[in-house]
């Protein structure tokens, strides 16, 4: 399978009141025709930065470094015109409020023939058409009605489908999607998840899954890149991840999710919390809150580093390797 | 519908209340109105035949219902000084002033909109400071005086706008509008700065909202991202407030019209107050305060027209 | 650049106190400033053009402009003051117990007044006021005063509706503090900034009507210079004598600015949802 997007080096900044600081930094990893990546990490991590750097939706005191290879294409290099074709076109997004990420005064069906009309050479006819299919598509009881409707009339499990039906609109190669379970009721979650396993099956498009929740990504992801404070710590396929997790930080995090069938005494947690952008630690980035330090880690930061087919960014496993 | 019905519900206490005050006008001048009115010279005979046509020899009570009623009916009274029903007179200046306000607020959207999108766009760059700054000092100009001062240029130092002369539409349609080009710019600066600084800080709460990055992302460019998503959105607290707007529109007319000589509904009312023609003032000042209540009772239809969330009921937040 | 809007902020409403302060000097101190007595007549100056001698120029009755500029920033100040006091002495307590007491007489009685009163366009109704009354610049700064009140019940009131909820409030009530206590120790301080604010720019808007009602011929009587007045004095003049009205209506222009300027900094500065 040949890579669909490719991402190099990535570094984002954020102009602030104290200064530059970076929110993305060197970020590496590649997305699969047909797959679905997991991004994994606390909130604060810069998952949804490096989305955002993707789709180069950041706010304007943001900036991008590196190379994004969509298709071959340098993302970071088009115009800002022919990047608007590859928006909601070839790449969509599905975010994480479908409270507030639907127009409150557009109806469901102008917002998503919207993209249609947008991309495509139709009529208003067609894409009205189109939309009804993709309502129909994501399984949205009569269609027809919703079509007219708007968001408010909506329950929040139906808007994220309003939302997935517009991102599928176009029938795009990839889609990121930051989060799109998290303001969900967990029944609902399971649904939403569960359409988009469906969706994927059957057109074939490359899925970005960002989600803080290690159980979506046990069930919807082929591949897993863990970010920490802006960089990538461990990079896995899903059952090198659950065999093994290298990472301390990964094992924290799976120490972390209460499980039905293990008698855990308590839920162990990851003390601390993710340093913020503007003081980061001179060593590994991790190394105020890993339980594993050594004296090395809070003097050099660590490469991220290929263990055979799993690669990981820790001081643990450099001496294995020299 | 329901909604209509309400807010049709709600104007009703506004008027009683507005009544009430339009009506205790005439008795809040000191001592005895007709005394007042006729002075000290008047003869007994006039003195008593105006209580009786003011129905001042009645109870309070009596008075209040018999002028709310016959204010009902479309009857304002008789103009003291001129003996003409006040009706008619308002009749005759509305259309003037009418004009007026549709002038000015088209002319204040002109400048506000462009503007007014220019700065929360380009928010933080010189452009957005001198707007911002050039609005403030739109709202602090004086509009007699900017009437005055625009005079002076287009009509004494270039002769480009006559000065004057108020021609009725309908006999010269040319005539009229240039006649309305001043006042229209005198009165619609300040209206103009009140409404760039409200679109400028409504868009940007709207430009930051999740549903503006959806259509970026789906791949709107910005000028359609704003036109299509952000404006409208950005407008719903601009309509309230503009048909609050009309209420300093209508006082702001009354100097406009004295200056640029409108036989216009503000100048009646300053004709009126200096020749204590109190009636036609009572009618005057209901009249204006009736249109006020009736164009916010449009701007909150509009406001549904424009939000389908509060159709429904659902607040807007 | 957020340093940068941040110092501009400030600045221009610096420059809003800075053009205040000057306004209060030029009025405490104008016999010194002014170069002549602003109502003496001098039938050998008329209508003269500004010059060494007058600075703005004279009147139609040889009165210097700038002597009357001057002492006409006193009814300025006078406006200023009275007309928001006024509004604030009826506004204010009235929105502090209705917005704590709630209930019908908030709902179906003074907050219905107040939409009545707002109905009436604020001039219109200050010019009414000043009608019946009679003119004369107590009137008018009643009338303006009364026709300001609203906003302050709106906002005073607003701001105890959000107020009375807090935990702190709770917890005053909750152990027994009397009702006046709480309306005027706990509430009425934190709700104090958007009324400054309020009243800063509600000066503004005072300074203007008052020059509105006296150019009208309706506020502060001849001789007595005022900004409003002397406008109208110069109307007739408008084509002879432009300075006649450039200068006075300059001076409104100025002030109006300074209080705005200040009102949008203090804004900037005390409230934090307007800080972005």
């Amino acid at each position: 399978m040949s890579d669909i997007l490719q991402v190099q080096q990535l570094r984002t900044r954020f102009k602030t009141d104290q200064g530059k600081v970076s929110v993305v930094d060197g970020v590496d990893f590649s997305i699969r025709q047909g797959e679905t990546l997991g991004v994994v990490g606390e909130s604060g991590c810069g998952k949804s930065m490096t989305s955002l750097s993707i789709m180069r939706l950041l706010p304007q005191n943001g900036s991008t470094e590196g190379k994004i290879t969509f298709e071959g294409k340098d993302l970071l290099s088009l115009s800002e015109k022919d990047m608007q074709k590859i928006r909601g076109n070839e790449i969509a997004m599905i975010f994480q409020e479908p409270m507030t990420s639907l127009n409150p005064l557009h109806t469901v069906g102008r917002q998503i023939e919207e993209a249609v009309l947008l991309h495509r050479k139709v009529t208003k006819e067609e894409a009205k058409k189109r939309a009804i299919d993709m309502l129909k598509a994501v399984g949205m009881p009569r269609p027809e009605e919703i079509y007219g409707e708007y968001p408010h009339q909506l329950s929040g499990g139906m808007r994220q489908r309003v939302m997935i039906a517009m991102a599928m609109a176009c029938d795009p190669k990839l889609i990121i999607a930051d989060e799109p379970t998290t303001a969900l009721d967990v029944t609902i979650q399971a649904q939403i998840l569960e359409l988009m396993q469906k969706l994927k099956e059957q057109t074939g498009t490359s899925i970005m899954l960002i989600t803080h929740d290690l159980g979506v990504v046990a069930e919807m992801c082929d591949r897993v890149i863990v970010m920490y404070a802006g960089q990538v710590v461990e990079e896995a396929e899903i059952n090198q991840l659950f065999e093994s997790p290298k990472h301390p930080y990964t094992i924290g995090l799976m120490n972390s999710v209460p499980e039905l069938d293990e008698e855990r005494e308590y839920l162990e947690t990851i003390p601390g919390s993710v340093p913020l952008a503007h003081q980061m630690p001179s060593g590994c980035r991790f190394a105020p809150r890993c339980s594993k330090a050594m004296p090395i880690c809070s003097e050099k930061q660590p490469d991220l580093l290929d263990l055979g087919g799993q690669k990981c960014r820790c001081w643990l496993y450099a001496e294995v390797n020299e | 519908m329901l909604f209509v019905v309400k807010r049709l519900l709600l104007t009703i206490p506004i008027l009683f209340l507005v009544s009430i005050m339009t009506f205790s006008l005439i008795h809040m001048i000191p001592g005895d109105p007709a005394r007042v009115i006729l002075g000290q010279e008047a003869t007994p005979e006039a003195y008593q035949a105006l209580r009786t046509e003011l129905g001042l020899d009645q109870p309070i009570v009596q008075q209040y219902f018999n002028w709310v009623g016959k204010v009902l009916r479309g009857d304002l009274g008789m103009s003291i000084t001129d003996h003409v029903p006040v009706s008619d007179l308002i009749l005759q200046r509305l259309p003037a002033t009418i004009e007026l306000t549709i002038g000015t607020f088209i002319f204040a959207l002109i400048i506000a909109i462009p503007t007014g999108i220019l700065a929360a766009v380009r928010r933080n760059t010189w452009i957005d400071y001198t707007s911002s700054f050039l609005a403030l000092g739109g709202m602090s100009i004086p509009n007699f005086w900017l009437a005055m001062m625009v005079i002076i240029y287009f009509t004494v130092e270039h002769t480009w706008f006559p000065s004057s002369g108020y021609v009725p539409f309908f006999e010269d349609p040319k005539a009229n509008l240039m006649a309305m080009v001043l006042p229209c710019i005198a009165t619609g600066l300040r209206e103009s700065a009140v409404l760039m600084r409200m679109l400028r800080s409504s868009l940007l709460e709207v430009v930051n909202m999740d549903f503006v990055r959806t259509a970026k992302a789906k791949g709107l460019n910005e000028v359609k991202t704003i036109l299509g998503h952000v404006l409208r959105n950005a407008l719903i607290p601009v309509v309230t407030t503009s048909g609050l707007m009309v209420a300093g529109l209508l006082g702001g007319l009354v100097i406009t019209e004295s200056i640029f000589s409108i036989p216009g509904f503000g100048r009646l009312i300053v004709e009126s107050v200096f020749k204590r023609d109190y009636v036609t003032v009572q009618g005057a000042i209901l009249v204006s305060a009736l249109l006020v209540v009736v164009v916010n009772l449009l701007v909150d239809l509009l406001y549904a027209v424009i939000d389908p969330r509060i159709k429904s009921g659902k607040g807007a937040d | 650049m957020k340093t940068v809007k941040r110092f501009l902020r400030t600045g221009l409403g610096l420059l809003g106190a800075l053009i205040i302060l000057l306004l209060i000097l030029v009025a405490i101190f104008a016999p010194a400033i002014a170069t002549h007595d602003p109502n003496a007549q001098d039938y050998n100056a008329i209508l003269q053009e500004p010059n060494a001698q007058h600075l703005f120029g004279t009147d139609d009755l040889g009165r210097d402009i700038f002597s009357r500029v001057v002492y006409g920033s006193r009814v300025s100040i006078e406006a200023a003051i009275v007309s928001v006091g006024i509004a604030m002495i009826i506004g204010v307590p009235i929105g502090l117990f209705t917005g704590y007491y709630r209930g019908f007489w908030d709902e179906w009685v003074v907050m219905r007044i107040i939409d009545a009163m707002q109905a009436f366009p604020f001039l219109i109704l200050a010019l009414a006021i000043s009608a019946v009354l009679g003119s004369g610049f107590g009137n008018a700064m009643l009338a303006i005063g009364i026709g300001f009140a609203p906003s302050f019940v709106r906002i005073t009131r607003g701001q105890v509706l959000s107020l009375r909820n807090m935990e702190y409030v709770q917890a005053a009530k909750s152990v027994g503090v009397k009702d006046m206590r709480i309306i005027f120790g706990h509430i009425l301080p934190n709700a104090l900034s958007p009324i400054i604010i309020q009243s800063t720019l509600g000066m503004a808007t005072g300074i203007l009507a008052e020059a509105s009602l006296s150019y009208l011929g309706l506020g502060v009587q001849p001789p007595t210079p005022s900004w409003g007045s002397m406008l109208n004095q110069a109307q007739s003049l408008l084509s002879v004598a432009p300075y006649a009205t450039f200068y006075p209506g300059l001076a409104i222009f100025v002030v109006v600015l300074g209080f705005n300027l200040l009102g949008d900094g203090l804004q900037q500065f005390l409230d934090p949802k307007a800080r972005k």
